[in-house]
């Protein structure tokens, strides 16, 4: 092992891989950061300069552009309630509360302390635990995804502040949207009305910033703003290390839930970064902080969605299955330098392997040593008066919405959603809840639908492996404990 | 525990809006093949659930917020006053009436871009939001609204090599 560490050392100790790691993140931190461009879109750009470069240098870049983007995602998140990715979307619920009361530098640097941190245990349990981890995902089958999303779905409760009834209105409007289109099982129409555009769905960049950010710039007109009124205040800026010590079971909590759910592929960073966030307000000393700007709520979202970005190389590397669409799009740089990922490569390139596990580890110090240039940056934005940051937001948001898929439908699925979210807004039914069932309302229906086909009807396919009751039983058991929590809060 | 007027307006409109949908809306909007074997297969299931699922909640809101106003144990909020979220106390003078044509304004955008493309409508649309924000810096607001929309065009067309629409100006 000392062998092959040694020798993938010298094969990532050269300027070019420094340059494309440290390169690499500062481009992720920056299309992160915009609304409508995601990691994926940034990957996939950069896939054809990766052609001329060696496979290791390559493949860093890309993983760098992919890492920086994940944490981008919140500085857009916290600074103007617009999540870069979707997975920074949880990231609102505590980090825009707290730049609003004048602590945006905070919010930037505790989200960037949890994301180097999650992301630091993610590479680790990436070179420590492929194999073991790579094999509890393969047993994922229909039945195991439906009670994980069973599961998954509780966070609802957490995430709907003081009303579950709304919560439940809100992820009730989330997963009836969310099964517009083609029905997966006999390809026949839901909701499409005759119109084309309608058979693939509605697309998630359009609604996650409808629902977001236009109401936002709507409701910015019934308050007492003057026009020159900052956004923020960024005076307070410091995390002390005590703040970051309180924090400190949460972020590693978040970061194994984040490694759990990101190794298991189609699940995504978005679910894991609610259940964190879920988890940490359910056993937090004060919960009521949660959604008014606490900064642990910051933490721990920050940790599930950076704990699961770099689990999803898990089954990229053991198995050559990409976890989402961005290792799917690694998955081809690997194969246009000739190699394929799975256990062949762990026999053929070890020291090709090694070489990614140690320019992984440095892609953690360098989102922390580019992040802080980058916060020092974008926290600018807070000092510019709202009249003109606003109007520019809007502007960026329908640029971000139609690059999504180059569709004009999209702009006006933003443009509703947005009248939508206002209306939520104003009725006091939370979004994030809707956001969450918008994302896993299609994988619950059609694992629900593929496990009765497997099991021809019979119920006892649900309940087929211990990894099934697992679930349900951490289902039951967390909304038992949230129907007593909510007792006793009356 | 408050509740307000609105909860009873949110309750009656979900028990609408479920009613609509379970009624009409899904027997007209999903295709279900005559070779649906089992009913637990069958698209239009889930969607029916939901539109349950909603239809219970409004119920449940409505009934809960009506015997809560006739018994005397909420604070009750006009309707016409529109309390919400506890902005009105802030709100700027002809806030609502802005609102609205802000709304309006958002629509007209997206009108406009199909026209005009998306760099053209978004500079006037950056200059119209910037003037309804308040801003009379009008120096800034043009420099503003050509660099924003110039820039951005240039990032997607030429760095994104994501096409984006001109209108008339192609």
């Amino acid at each position: 092992m000392i062998e092959n560490l040694a020798a993938g050392l010298a094969m990532v100790a050269t300027v070019q891989n420094v340059i494309a790691i440290f390169g690499g993140v500062a481009i992720g931190i920056i299309v992160g950061a915009l609304p409508g461009m995601s990691g994926t879109m940034g990957v996939a750009l950069a896939l054809p300069f990766t052609f001329y470069l060696n496979p290791v240098t390559g493949i860093l870049l890309l993983l760098g552009i992919y890492k920086g983007a994940v944490y981008g995602g919140s500085i857009s998140a916290i600074l103007i309630k617009t999540p870069g990715m979707a997975s920074s979307a949880c990231t609102i619920l505590d980090g825009y509360p707290l730049a609003q009361r004048g602590e945006a530098d905070k919010a930037l640097k505790m989200a960037l302390y949890a994301s180097c941190v999650a992301d630091f245990i993610s590479n680790l349990a990436l070179i420590l635990f492929t194999g073991l981890i790579a094999g509890f995902a393969l047993r994922f089958g229909p039945p195991e995804f439906f009670a994980l999303i069973c599961f998954s779905l509780t966070i609802i409760a957490g995430v709907s502040g003081n009303s579950i009834v709304r919560g439940l209105v809100s992820a009730a409007f989330g997963l009836f949207l969310a099964t517009i289109g083609v029905d997966i099982i006999y390809g026949t129409e839901r909701f499409v009305f005759g119109n084309v555009e309608l058979m693939r769905g509605l697309g998630f960049i359009p609604i996650l910033i409808g629902l977001f950010a236009i109401p936002e710039i709507l409701d910015q007109f019934l308050r007492h703003m003057a026009a020159h009124q900052k956004i923020t205040n960024i005076e307070r800026g410091r995390v002390s290390w005590r703040e970051f010590k309180e924090s400190l079971i949460t972020i590693v909590r978040g970061s194994v839930i984040g490694v759990v759910l990101g190794a298991i592929p189609g699940i995504g960073a978005a679910p894991a970064a609610f259940l964190s966030y879920s988890e940490a307000k359910r056993s937090s000393k004060r919960p009521n902080e949660f959604g008014r700007g606490a900064l642990e709520g910051v933490a721990a979202s920050e940790a599930g969605n950076n704990g699961a970005a770099g689990a999803t190389m898990i089954p990229l590397l053991s198995l050559g299955v990409p976890g989402d669409a961005v290792t799917a799009v690694i998955l081809g740089a690997f194969m246009v330098h000739g190699l394929m990922p799975g256990p062949l490569l762990f026999l053929e390139n070890l020291d090709m392997i090694y070489a990614l596990f140690i320019g992984i580890l440095l892609s953690s110090i360098s989102i922390f040593l580019v992040a802080i240039i980058a916060i020092r940056l974008f926290a600018k934005i807070a000092d510019t008066s709202s009249a003109l940051v606003f109007p520019v937001v809007l502007v960026l948001c329908v640029f971000g919405a139609y690059a999504a898929n180059s569709s004009m439908f999209d702009l006006l699925v933003m443009t509703i959603m947005g009248m939508v979210g206002f209306f939520m807004l104003k009725f006091e039914i939370p979004a994030p809840p809707f956001l969450i069932a918008f994302v896993l309302g299609p994988l619950f229906e059609n694992n629900l639908r593929r496990s009765i086909l497997l099991g021809r009807g019979e119920i006892d396919i649900f309940f087929r492996s211990e990894i099934t009751w697992f679930f349900y039983f951490l289902t039951v058991l967390t909304l038992v404990l949230l129907i007593r929590r909510q007792y006793q809060t009356r | 525990m408050k509740i307000k007027i609105k909860d009873c307006i949110l309750g009656a409109s979900l028990t609408v809006l479920g009613s609509v949908l379970f009624l009409f809306v899904i027997p007209e909007g999903v295709v279900v093949p005559s070779s649906v074997s089992s009913l637990a297969l069958a698209p239009d299931l889930w969607p029916r659930v939901l539109a349950l699922m909603l239809l219970g909640l409004g119920i449940l809101l409505f009934v809960r917020s009506s015997l809560r106003l006739l018994g005397g144990t909420a604070e009750v909020t006009r309707a016409s006053s529109l309390n919400f979220a506890g902005a009105s106390a802030m709100a700027r003078p002809f806030g609502w009436f802005v609102l609205f044509v802000a709304a309006i304004a958002l629509f007209v955008y997206w009108a406009a871009i199909q026209i005009l493309g998306i760099p053209v409508a978004s500079a006037i649309a950056l200059a119209s939001f910037a003037l309804l924000y308040g801003e009379r810096r009008y120096g800034v607001i043009l420099t503003l609204s050509t660099v924003v929309p110039v820039s951005l065009y240039l990032f997607f067309s030429k760095i994104a090599q994501v096409p984006i629409p001109m209108g008339v100006f192609e």
